[in-house]
């Protein structure tokens, strides 16, 4: 097993890649990547299926929402929701729009600075109160945040934070970091202190260790982080509705909310809504899985 | 140098005569000088969906047309969620000056000192104007502090159609309703002869009909679980149970479209709705011809006693406001006849003015003028200003009766502890 | 000595921001809101700009209440919070690291299994409700149409308890197995594959290099995966408060949705906050608890 230990030590965190792939695909290995692809099927099918549903009702004119038939394929397609839904009151979902990215991504570069910062501390340094501190962080979680919008709502007006991308930034920023924290702590446990170690009798800084050792080699745990974030972001109503004042302000969950009326709700306005909300959290998936799989040795090679 | 000095002295002698000829022109009007002379911002929050905002727009721009030195923000909020986004905002002294209201949510915000009275803006012809139910959710303790801009009630709504091919006529009284109810059921088709939902919203027609009440303004007694109350629920349970004229599965997370749904199908004969569910209604579906679509007074109980929950929504002015007298202006231009009319024709929402109906555009509304005798006979919910928070025990009771998990007695008892105790705190 | 000193101060340095950031905005309302529970207060008496406060202290009032007046009841609603809780947190974790490991492999067209797989992570949650509630739909819902089609009996999935319960925990385990799946697959990417190189070098069947090397080190990140999925499915109120309400008749409540309404329909924020400190004190018993476990797993 010591051999073992060396070895992870030394390389670092690699990319997994199942050795059978290298040999020449027997049968068996084949029988067992049909059977992957069937059970991923499946998975993928089972997530999509509800939004599918949403999808095609995103392009049934209102008359056709509900009806005693399942029909995925509307009989009249129509592209007035999106129409409706882009372009009602002056186009103000792209100002929704626009609002929900800057805060995601203010909050996803704000979550990761704060919570890889503190995770490092966490990681490498032993201090008075470092348990209490990392379990108080668990504790925030576990009182139910949305109990605590009327003494946070009084806090934020009193620094003055309302009706700001600043105050749901910080908001947002330390809901997720519990989560942050204790992710990317466990991935900068995995990362030898040798390596800094070295780094530091080259001369560099700690802070120059933190960044040019540590990160780059974490940048599975930081991008599951950067998404955590992103999404947490993206999608909370609750807040955002009650921190921000005038309709310029609103973000996309909190604007979508104004399809949902008194006794029911405009159900294909909020599909065409819906479709639009998911959009870019794919994009930026697609972009952050970039990150999250690649195999990325140069750490290793620099110790 | 003396000449110049004159010069002065003329220059401001005249700027003093302007000035007082502008002060007297100004203090004829009855607002004070300083509010009609200073450019103001009215911020209004309001809570119209999607489809009314536009009508809501347009009325606004005509307003500050009119009214040159005032000008409007208006921000939408959402319903869902607007009483606790209000109060979140006016406790801490950070409300809009205007605020649209939903009548349930007034009496709360009134108790709280949230709003500004306006008893002493109100002219006399409003006063007499405004449809009395209406205008009542508006005042709390003997003050005013809202002007009602759209009302609404529970209207028996059914199928023309099924009742000629039947043989029935309107039902005036429950009896006759029942009876209706199993002439029109048909369980081989499918088909029944009324649809009930699991909202205790909708059961408060019957707990009237049977002589029941829900808490007495006055005193605040809680009369939900007297007798005629518990006849009125046990009423609607047989309907399900023993007369078999309502479904027996009640999807209660789904039941408004459900019924909604099958109304337009022709599954169900009746069904309780109000104005809000015409555009819906008169999509597609049986009541694509508008004439089909039949409003009715909810049938009376066995002593003639009636009732049909009223609802709707006005504006409020908010007790920070820093130009109280612009912000009544407002709302009075909205709530004008003419402009509550426009909310009517184009939204299917009911004018609280009685002088809106007889505005031609209206009159001829067939629509209208039969939900009009409706709300001119609901029945003002509790005005307190626990009126809201009384649903939350109100319906899980309800739908555990219906689902005979109590017995009416039970579930109307547990309500009635459930309300002394909310009413004591 | 001079080396320690100076990398304690680096750490206090490194933590500062973030431990401001938590004190300001979640700690301070968090003790202000555990105060609260030891007070009758509500929108009257909280005061405003208008009204002073007239609020008081009430000692334990509120907690005796809350064990006495609901006793079934509160049994009944922490039970449910409990199975809602563990059911959905087991399949998050099971399926979660199924695809993570599936999605491991090099095979075709992973990056689209991935991208659909991450889709409900992606959806509001109210949508993600609404959706489900529609699905569930007794008379028009596609799971309920679909059995008819069949040949089946319909469900009155959402009008009673049990079928309600399930219903809603299915939508969240939907809803949360793509987070799962992403961390736990975060986390295999941090296995070297040196170790599976060597274990296949020594004849070691798959299913023991899952279980002797990839189980062992995706501890860590299965932990905090597991303890923060279960803190936060305690307190998940979206979810059930969107499909049932707590419907049908209160059946599907658990503690959150309960303090919930508490806070924001009624706005007793004295009463809600004394449910925060119960939901609180569940969960630091479990999280302790669970510590303890991870401790004398790891001394193994």
């Amino acid at each position: 097993m010591s051999t073992l230990k060396t070895m992870s030590t030394t390389e670092g965190p690699t990319k997994l890649m199942p050795l059978k792939n290298k040999k020449i695909k027997s049968k068996k290995s084949r029988g067992l990547d049909i059977l992957v692809h069937m059970i991923l099927l499946v998975a993928a099918f089972a997530s999509v299926f509800p939004l599918l549903w949403v999808l095609s009702t995103s392009f049934k004119p209102a008359t056709e929402v509900f009806s005693n038939v399942i029909r995925f394929i509307p009989a009249h397609p129509t592209l007035d929701n999106y129409h409706y839904v882009l372009t009602f009151k002056n186009s103000i979902f792209l100002t929704w729009f626009k609002n929900s990215f800057i805060l995601a991504l203010l909050t996803t570069i704000i979550s990761a600075f704060l919570a890889a910062t503190a995770a490092y501390s966490f990681s490498r340094f032993k201090f008075k109160g470092k348990n209490t501190l990392l379990f108080s962080f668990l504790l925030a979680q576990m009182f139910p945040g949305a109990l605590l919008i009327v003494p946070l709502y009084s806090i934020m007006k009193v620094y003055g934070l309302l009706n700001s991308y600043t105050g749901l930034v910080l908001a947002y920023s330390t809901a997720s970091l519990p989560f942050c924290v204790m992710m990317l702590k466990g991935f900068f446990d995995t990362i030898p202190v040798e390596l800094e170690e070295a780094a530091r009798v080259d001369g560099l800084s700690p802070f120059g260790t933190f960044w040019k050792i540590v990160m780059p080699l974490s940048l599975p745990g930081l991008s599951v982080t950067c998404l955590f974030s992103f999404i947490t972001a993206w999608n909370e109503f609750m807040f955002a509705l009650t921190f921000m004042n005038g309709e310029d302000l609103y973000t996309l969950p909190v604007g979508l909310r104004i399809f949902v009326n008194q006794f029911q709700t405009d159900w294909h306005y909020m599909a065409a809504g819906a479709i639009l909300i998911t959009i870019p959290v794919m994009i930026v998936f697609l972009w952050a899985q970039k990150y999250l799989i690649s195999g990325l040795t140069a750490g290793g090679t620099k110790g | 140098m003396s000449s110049i000095k004159k010069i002065i002295k003329r220059f401001s002698l005249l700027v003093m005569a302007v000035m007082a000829l502008a002060l007297m022109v100004t203090g004829c009007s009855k607002s004070e000088p300083t509010e009609a002379s200073k450019p103001v911002t009215i911020t209004f929050w309001h809570t119209h969906n999607a489809q009314e905002t536009p009508t809501l727009e347009a009325i606004v721009k005509d307003f500050e047309a009119k009214n040159p030195n005032i000008k409007v923000e208006l921000q939408a909020v959402p319903f869902d969620g607007g009483q606790n986004k209000f109060k979140t905002a006016a406790q801490a002294g950070n409300a809009p000056d205007v605020f649209r209201s939903e009548c349930a949510w007034t009496p709360q915000f009134a108790a709280l000192g949230l709003l500004a009275p306006i008893d002493d803006l109100v002219t006399a012809e409003d006063k007499a104007d405004f449809l009395p139910v209406a205008a009542a959710a508006y005042q709390f303790k003997g003050k005013t502090y809202g002007l009602p801009q759209v009302t609404d009630a529970l209207a028996l709504l059914y199928n023309k159609k099924m009742f000629q091919e039947a043989g029935v006529a309107v039902p005036k009284t429950m009896d006759e309703f029942l009876a209706v109810a199993q002439k029109l059921t048909n369980k081989d088709k499918g088909q029944y002869g009324f649809a009930m939902r699991g909202d205790s919203y909708w059961v408060q027609p019957f707990v009237w009909a049977f002589g029941g009440g829900l808490i007495d303004i006055n005193d605040l007694s809680v009369q939900i679980n007297n007798a005629g109350s518990v006849k009125g629920l046990q009423f609607v349970i047989d309907l399900k149970d023993k007369y078999g004229v309502i479904p027996n599965e009640m999807d209660f997370a789904n039941d408004y479209q459900n019924v909604m749904v099958g109304f337009k199908s022709g599954k169900y004969a009746m069904i309780l709705n109000g104005p809000w569910a015409t555009a819906d209604l008169l999509a597609d579906g049986e009541f694509k011809d508008a004439n089909n679509l039949g409003i009715a007074v909810i049938p009376a109980g066995p002593e003639g006693k009636f009732g049909s929950p009223m609802g709707g929504h006005g504006f409020v002015i908010s007790a920070n406001t820093k130009n109280r007298e612009a912000a009544y202006k407002l709302i009075q231009f909205v709530t004008s006849k003419e402009n509550e009319a426009k909310f009517a024709s184009a939204n299917n929402l009911l004018p609280a003015r009685k002088s809106a109906y007889d505005l031609d555009e209206l009159k001829n509304n067939r629509i209208i003028s039969d939900f009009k005798a409706v709300v001119e006979k609901a029945t003002a919910r509790p005005m307190i200003p626990e009126g809201g928070e009384i649903y939350t025990e109100f319906t899980p009771n309800y739908q555990a009766a219906l689902a005979g998990k109590k017995t009416a007695q039970q579930a109307w008892d547990d309500v009635a502890a459930a309300w002394n105790k909310l009413l004591k705190k | 000595m001079l080396k320690k000193i100076k990398q304690t101060w680096v750490a206090y340095v490194f933590l500062a921001p973030t431990v401001l950031a938590m004190t300001a905005i979640v700690f301070y309302p968090l003790i202000l809101g555990i105060t609260y529970s030891f007070t009758d207060l509500d929108q009257y008496n909280m005061g405003n700009k208008f009204i002073a406060p007239s609020w008081q202290w009430v000692g334990l009032q509120n907690y005796r209440d809350l064990f006495s007046s609901m006793t079934s009841e509160f049994w009944t609603v922490a039970l449910n919070t409990l199975i809602w809780t563990f059911t959905n947190v087991f399949f998050h974790f099971t399926i979660g690291l199924l695809l993570a490991v599936l999605l491991n492999r090099k095979i075709k067209g992973r990056a689209i299994y991935r991208m659909m797989m991450l889709i409900p992570w992606a959806v509001p949650s109210f949508v993600v409700a609404f959706s489900w509630r529609w699905m569930f739909n007794s008379e028009y819902g596609v799971i309920n149409l679909s059995l008819l089609a069949l040949g089946m009996n319909t469900v009155p999935w959402l009008a009673q308890k049990w079928t309600a319960m399930f219903a809603v925990i299915i939508t969240n385990i939907w809803a949360g197995i793509p987070f799962m799946m992403i961390t736990l697959l975060g986390g295999l990417q941090s296995i070297p594959k040196e170790l599976y190189e060597a274990a296949e070098v020594d004849g070691a069947p798959a299913w023991q290099q899952f279980f002797q090397i990839t189980l062992p080190l995706l501890k860590p990140v299965a932990f905090t995966a597991t303890l923060l999925g279960t803190i936060w499915t305690f307190n998940m109120f979206n979810i059930i408060y969107l499909i049932t309400q707590g419907g049908p008749y209160r059946q599907t409540e658990i503690l959150v949705t309960y303090a919930y309404q508490e806070a924001f329909t009624n706005w007793h924020l004295g009463i809600a906050s004394t449910y925060g400190v119960v939901i609180l004190s569940f969960l630091i018993a479990f999280t302790t608890f669970y510590f303890k476990i991870a401790k004398q797993d790891e001394a193994r």
